[in-house]
């Protein structure tokens, strides 16, 4: 096993990590194709995976992957769900604009 | 606190350089904005390394932490959903390639496997599937969702105010912690429960007469211990030097050893996702509109910033 | 030099709440003098408004009869005054804290000549324009409005304290301006009434000043105070200050503006716009004269300023012979007579600057009857003639029947404004300007000679209306309210009936007898000693300044100013009865001169461009500035806020996903930087 990451490094990866947050996070608030969105949101998955990945090597053990795993799991289930509600949208109103969808106001 | 005052400054410059390239009707400025950004994360990584640029990480961190982020803004700013998607499966490679600079080649491929090959394939799928064309003249042309950004000022300042915000608390935090979380790590010690793989090295080298079974192993003297119905018994053997716990044998020692729960917990939550994708996007139900006049429930999209 | 003149000046003759000659228990009912006059406006204005088309008819009579019994009454308040003073309050009116001005008459002999001639040629006026005015759609209106100004007039003349003067003050004015403005379809008269309440305001400006001057000055407003004040003040010889010295300046300023002086006194010519018995009444006789009172009445005040009484005297002088020279230029009968009023004015502030109060008032008094009778014969023409007031249109009118009395009169009132001898200008100017000779102060020897000068210059132009008018070949054109259908048919002047008449004839005799009052003893007769006991008394210093001049410089004054008189009026014989074709080719050679003074030396267009037009550059500013800019786009920023805040709340609530990450985001932010804070 390699030598674990000094905290100069971890400073790194956990800059890395909010960047792509924030990325996600601005392409989640301003596309408009339902399925671009929760593209965004998976990308918001990958920085938190960066950074669990980062913080386990830190302290020099394997609990950040093991999470990481479980973590996969439910994005994955997560995007099937999802995934099949845009599918069931889109057939409703033929169209994948979110601002269609604004039954909840008031 | 200069550094500080470089990371806002990075951060507006990314900003800016972000709105820029956000979709839109006008695509002339987006060159400036890819600058713009690449200056600003770079100048973000300088100062937060602290001036000291090559300490801790190694080139390809550069290179694959450039790709991962060029594809990430990449995939929100591109108009067309198809490339969004592959570009962000550039990013999990990316990501991926990260992994293995950590030391977690498993973690790395399962991400391949499961994200870029499972998740992303649905979801290229479902692009596919749920596509359309504004008018049947054109039918390559941009939907007006796809075309144009969402209040992209108001998005990009909250989000990069609340990057500012996490970057400072992350500055001010991680100054505060030590060094180096541990300076040793005690080398190969899941060996002592993978009398298994022990086992197999050890029949390999043939450090391992018929008979013996490994019956525990002490990592830090690197022996093992067999024994066997002969007298000799127990036996230690040293472990053949080239025998270490790499990463997947480290992680499965762990998920088994200390989350079993959430393990069964997990494969249960795949079940239910998998009977309510299912569920949700069987065949067209009475509700369906679509099915019967495909564009007449579409109602025309709002224009943005209207008042709804 | 000229404190020590005020040091001559003795205030015990005043009398001043005096108990030995305070008369005691005035049996006169003093307030009728202005309650009558009020009584018959609100009745008139009565008429004026009351249904039924006839009612008006009485509005004539019951005015003549409201000013009548203030006549009556101010000869009696006259009578029992006599040389002494009274006190009389009518009832309480402002009092807070030591401020103090009662709604109270002050009487004494200069309160009681002018109240005889305020309501003296107030009564003949309206008897005049009983018969003037019939016919005309606004005949109440007209008494109504009269009667106020006869009001606020006696008011201004007795009030015993500035600010109930002011009050009258404004009155005045206010009376003024609707009368100027009586045709107010006339575009012409709506402006000459503005232009007059106007720069009258700027006037009133100072005075108002001169008011509060003189209330932190002196502690209070009413005149007995004042002068018991201004008394100790003198007689102690302490240092005047200069906040005392300023009152006098502010008071003058105005005067001026109210009595037409240089510069304010471009509304007079225009205030021709109105009724000629307007004219003769208000612009001749009485509210100009306002000004002329205020300083006589505020004399101590004015010599314990070194610069004052000189300043007016200057100023006086100047206007003299400034409105002289544009007299001389202009056509119109009636302007050139409002010329003349101005230039007669400035004789009077030129005595009271010499020291010559008795002189000024005796000028005022006389001025009173021959201008006006002036004024009422232009305005009998004017009746006659279809508005002709142009004296190129005008000639011969004596020989025409039913006008012989009018040519009386205005011969008589035009021998008196010139200074023929032994009429009552001739006394009333020589009294002033001997003085001028005789007093010593900074200029006053020229002030004099100018003041000669334009005393020939008077001479002239009256007698060029006179000889243009009334005498020479019978020829006249009808003016513009001469009908258009009645073009066809020769037009026959329309002659004046009895009123008229009547009233002419009794202001030709005051006009000839009058000046004898003034005449006679050490202190110029009766008239004189009447001034000596007001407040206006002044001490000629005896005998030190005279021996500077040859003899009695009375005498030497009545020859000098027989001789330029007769000059003036022979120079008009010459150029507009006997040769006037030699009026003409004069013009002709002095011809940029006089078109410059037929413009009245473009005086209204230097304040127009001085003025009136970087006023309305600044309005313009102010509007698309201040208006525009500031206070709209404030109203609008108003509106505005609500619009933005519930534009920015919508996403709240509007039911699309992306608002709600952006708050959800918004509020992730928030929190760290508040942890971040508090760490």
């Amino acid at each position: 096993m390699t030598e674990p990451l000094s905290i100069l490094a971890l400073n790194h990866y956990l800059l890395l990590s909010a960047v792509l947050f924030v990325i996600g996070f601005i392409g989640f608030l301003t596309r408009r194709n339902l399925i671009i969105m929760f593209l965004c949101t998976e990308l918001m998955f990958q920085a938190a995976a960066i950074a669990m990945i980062a913080f386990g090597a830190y302290h020099g053990n394997v609990q950040g992957q093991v999470f990481l795993i479980f973590i996969l799991t439910i994005a994955a289930a997560e995007a099937a769900l999802a995934l099949a509600l845009v599918v069931m949208l889109h057939r409703r109103r033929a169209t994948l604009d979110a601002d269609c969808w604004s039954e909840l106001r008031g | 606190m200069v550094e500080m005052s470089i990371i806002y400054a990075a951060c507006v410059a990314g900003a800016i350089g972000l709105l820029f390239l956000l979709p839109r009707r006008d695509r002339r400025w987006a060159p400036i904005g890819a600058v713009l950004g690449g200056g600003a994360l770079g100048a973000g990584l300088l100062a937060l390394s602290r001036g000291q640029v090559a300490g801790g990480v190694d080139v390809f961190f550069y290179i694959l932490a450039f790709l991962a982020v060029a594809g990430a803004v990449r995939m929100i700013t591109h108009s067309r959903p198809v490339y969004s998607a592959l570009y962000f499966i550039l990013v999990v490679l990316a990501t991926a390639g990260l992994f293995v600079q950590l030391a977690a080649e498993f973690m790395a491929f399962t991400l391949i496997i499961v994200y870029a090959g499972a998740i992303l394939i649905t979801y290229l799928f479902v692009i596919m599937l749920a596509q359309e064309a504004p008018d049947d003249q054109h039918p390559d042309a941009l939907t007006e969702y796809d075309a144009t950004a969402r209040e992209p000022i108001a998005a990009t300042v909250v989000g990069f105010v609340l990057l500012a915000a996490l970057l400072g608390m992350m500055y001010r935090g991680t100054s505060q912690m030590p060094a180096h979380a541990v300076t040793h790590v005690p080398a190969d010690s899941e060996l002592e429960m993978l009398l298994g793989k022990v086992d197999a090295a050890l029949r390999e080298a043939e450090l391992i007469r018929h008979g013996e079974r490994v019956e525990s192993v002490d990592a830090a003297d690197r022996t093992a211990t067999l024994i066997s119905t002969s007298p000799e018994s127990p036996r230690l053997v040293s472990l053949p030097a080239d025998l270490h716990v790499d990463n997947v044998d480290a992680v499965g020692v762990s998920l088994l050893s200390e989350f079993p729960v959430s393990l069964e917990v997990a494969g249960v939550i795949l079940m239910l996702a998998m009977l309510g994708a299912v569920v949700l996007a069987r065949k067209e139900t009475a509700g369906d509109a679509a099915a019967s006049d495909p564009k007449s429930q579409a109602p025309t999209p709002k224009p943005l910033g209207a008042s709804s | 030099m000229m404190q020590a003149l005020a040091a001559n000046f003795d205030l015990a003759r005043l009398n001043l709440a005096s108990e030995t000659s305070m008369v005691a228990g005035l049996g006169v009912p003093v307030e009728w003098i202005p309650l009558a006059p009020l009584l018959a406006a609100l009745a008139c204005g009565w008429l004026a408004l009351a249904p039924g088309r006839s009612n008006g008819r009485y509005a004539g009579a019951v005015c003549v009869g409201g000013l009548g019994v203030a006549l009556l009454t101010s000869i009696a308040v006259a009578l029992s005054v006599g040389h002494g003073t009274a006190q009389v309050t009518i009832f309480e009116w402002i009092r807070i804290d030591r401020l103090r001005a009662d709604f109270a008459f002050f009487l004494d002999p200069l309160t009681s000549i002018m109240l005889l001639v305020v309501t003296g040629i107030g009564t003949l006026v309206a008897v005049y324009a009983c018969e003037y005015m019939r016919g005309d759609r606004g005949y109440a209106r007209f008494f109504a409005f009269v009667s106020l100004f006869i009001v606020a007039m006696t008011t201004l003349v007795l009030a015993d304290n500035l600010i109930l003067m002011y009050l009258g003050w404004e009155g005045v004015g206010l009376c003024s301006y609707l009368l100027i403005g009586f045709y107010y379809e006339k575009p012409a008269a709506v402006a000459a009434a503005k232009k007059a309440f106007i720069v009258n305001r700027i006037g009133d400006l100072g005075f108002a000043l001169g008011i509060c001057l003189t209330y932190l000055q002196f502690g209070s407003v009413e005149f007995a105070v004042i002068f018991e004040q201004v008394d100790a003040l003198r007689t102690s010889g302490a240092e005047i200050s200069t906040g005392i010295q300023a009152i006098p300046f502010l008071l003058m300023l105005g005067a001026f503006g109210k009595s037409a002086q240089l510069p304010l006194y471009v509304w007079l010519p225009d205030a021709m716009e109105g009724p000629t018995p307007v004219s003769a009444l208000i612009h001749a006789a009485t509210m100009v004269t306002a000004g002329v009172y205020l300083i006589a009445r505020a004399l101590p005040l004015f010599l314990l300023s070194e610069y004052a009484l000189p300043t007016v005297a200057w100023v006086g002088c100047i206007t003299a012979v400034f409105a002289a020279t544009i007299g001389m230029a202009q056509y119109d009968i009636k302007r050139i007579f409002a010329y003349s009023t101005i230039s007669q004015l400035g004789f009077m502030f030129m005595g009271l600057g010499v020291l010559s109060s008795a002189g000024a008032t005796f000028h005022l008094f006389t001025h009173a009857f021959f201008k006006a009778a002036l004024f009422l014969g232009c305005g009998a023409v004017m009746h006659g003639f279809a508005g002709q007031l142009d004296l190129r249109r005008l000639s011969g009118l004596s020989r025409v029947p039913g006008w012989q009395i009018v040519t009386g009169s205005m011969l008589v009132a035009c021998l008196a404004l010139a200074g023929f001898p032994l009429t009552s200008g001739f006394f009333s100017k020589d009294m002033i300007l001997a003085e001028a000779f005789v007093t010593a102060g900074p200029g006053y020897r020229a002030i004099g000679w100018i003041g000669l000068l334009t005393a020939g210059l008077t001479a002239y132009y009256t007698f060029r209306v006179f000889f243009r008018v009334f005498l020479g070949p019978v020829h006249f054109k009808p003016g513009e309210e001469h009908h258009a259908s009645h073009a066809d048919h020769h037009f026959h002047p329309h002659a004046p009936g009895p009123a008229i008449n009547f009233v002419l004839i009794v202001l030709g005799i005051g006009a000839i007898f009058a000046g004898w009052v003034g005449v006679g003893g050490a202190h110029h007769g009766w008239f004189g000693s009447m001034i000596q006991h007001s407040t206006a008394a002044y001490e000629a210093p005896q005998g030190a300044a005279h021996a500077g001049f040859f003899g009695n410089p009375h005498q030497w004054m009545m020859l000098a100013s027989s001789i330029v008189g007769v000059a003036g009026i022979g120079a008009a014989a010459y150029l507009h009865l006997y040769n006037r074709a030699a009026a003409d080719r004069l013009r002709r050679s002095i011809l940029p001169v006089a078109v410059l003074a037929e413009h009245k030396w473009c005086v209204d267009e230097g304040y127009d461009l001085l003025i009136r037009r970087p006023l309305r550059v600044i309005g313009h500013v102010c509007y698309a500035l201040g208006d525009t800019l500031i206070i709209n786009g404030l109203v609008a920023l108003a509106g505005a806020v609500p619009r933005l805040i519930g534009a920015a709340a919508r996403p709240m609530q509007n039911g699309r996903l992306q608002g709600y990450g952006l708050g959800m985001a918004c509020g992730l932010a928030t929190i760290i930087v508040i942890v971040w804070a508090m760490l």
